[in-house]
């Protein structure tokens, strides 16, 4: 059994930017995994969101569950994004992967971030 | 000092605004792309309202400066990471290395291309390059150059600004202010 979030429905927004947006999405995706479902975000009539909404919503999940991408990928899909906004989402979720293997082995991430990016 | 142009007025402003083109500065595309996760939330949030904003009204553009700094930005950081969280041995960044492990790693391949994929979408869709029909490269402009209050890099995008009939350029960087004030900066 699945559940769909019709994420701009439940946001009552079309540009999902900030990243308590993304946390209002946690929180409603992380209620319907406690009923043991799978979930879908259509994303149908959301015209702008950010790496932010999506670290917030979806990265975390991985983060905090200790997933891998390939069991997030199972329990939580989308549909209707853009091809721009769909990368920036698989982003989030490599970007979460990394975050957790850092926090495994007790590593900070900005501490990490801040000495391994080149200056931009 | 470079004129400072303020968001809400031109956002206010009638069609009739003289500017043909915002160009847009490297640290906007790392502030709103956010390729690693690792800028602060609120300022990702931030830069991309203002993007999407002007983008309704203004052409936003990269430049070859802007695009070539950005892949640089990515191929380091991507590599650097990779090597220093996966089970790979350490050596410093070289483009030799990078060669080697998308050859011969799946994984670092896997991830590169979906970076790839979002540079490409960057710089056709987001942000078209603009290409001033002047050559900005001369020796007049490396004769000129004193490095004293802006990077070669920083001076070559301002040239490439004054190629557009109103040059404007929208940047998170406030060394841009230091420019003569033939140059129209958006601050972030």
């Amino acid at each position: 059994m699945s559940n769909t979030i019709h994420v701009c429905q439940l946001l009552g927004s079309r540009s999902l930017l900030s990243p308590e947006k993304g946390r209002q999405l946690f929180e409603k995706i992380s209620e319907l995994l406690k009923e043991d479902s799978s979930i879908v975000l259509d994303f149908a009539d959301c015209q702008y969101l950010s790496s932010s909404f999506f670290n917030e919503s979806i990265g975390k999940q991985l983060i905090e569950r200790r997933w891998t991408a390939a069991e997030l990928q199972d329990q939580i899909r989308w549909e209707n994004l853009a091809e721009d906004d769909e990368v920036d989402l698989l982003l989030a979720i490599e970007n979460a992967v990394t975050k957790l293997h850092l926090i495994e082995k007790d590593i900070d991430p900005d501490d990490f971030y801040e000495n391994n990016l080149p200056d931009s | 000092m470079a004129k400072r142009l303020n968001i809400e007025e031109l956002l206010r402003s009638t069609n009739t605004h003289p500017i043909e083109r915002i160009l847009v500065d490297t640290n906007v595309v790392i502030n709103h792309k956010n390729p690693f996760g690792y800028v602060s939330p609120a300022f990702n949030s931030k830069v991309t309202r203002v993007v999407n904003r002007l983008q309704q009204k203004f052409p936003l553009n990269a430049t070859l400066m802007t695009a070539s700094e950005y892949f640089r930005y990515l191929q380091v950081g991507y590599y650097n990471i990779f090597v220093k969280t996966q089970k790979v041995k350490y050596k410093k960044y070289s483009a030799g290395q990078f060669k080697r492990l998308r050859k011969n790693d799946e994984e670092f391949a896997r991830g590169w291309d979906l970076r790839l994929r979002s540079f490409r979408l960057t710089f056709t869709q987001l942000f078209p390059p603009f290409h001033p029909s002047a050559s900005i490269f001369n020796e007049n402009i490396i004769a000129q150059f004193d490095g004293a209050q802006v990077d070669f890099g920083d001076e070559v995008f301002y040239q490439i600004a004054l190629q557009t009939g109103f040059p404007v350029i929208l940047t998170t960087d406030r060394d841009f202010a230091a420019f003569r004030d033939d140059l129209n900066i958006i601050l972030i």
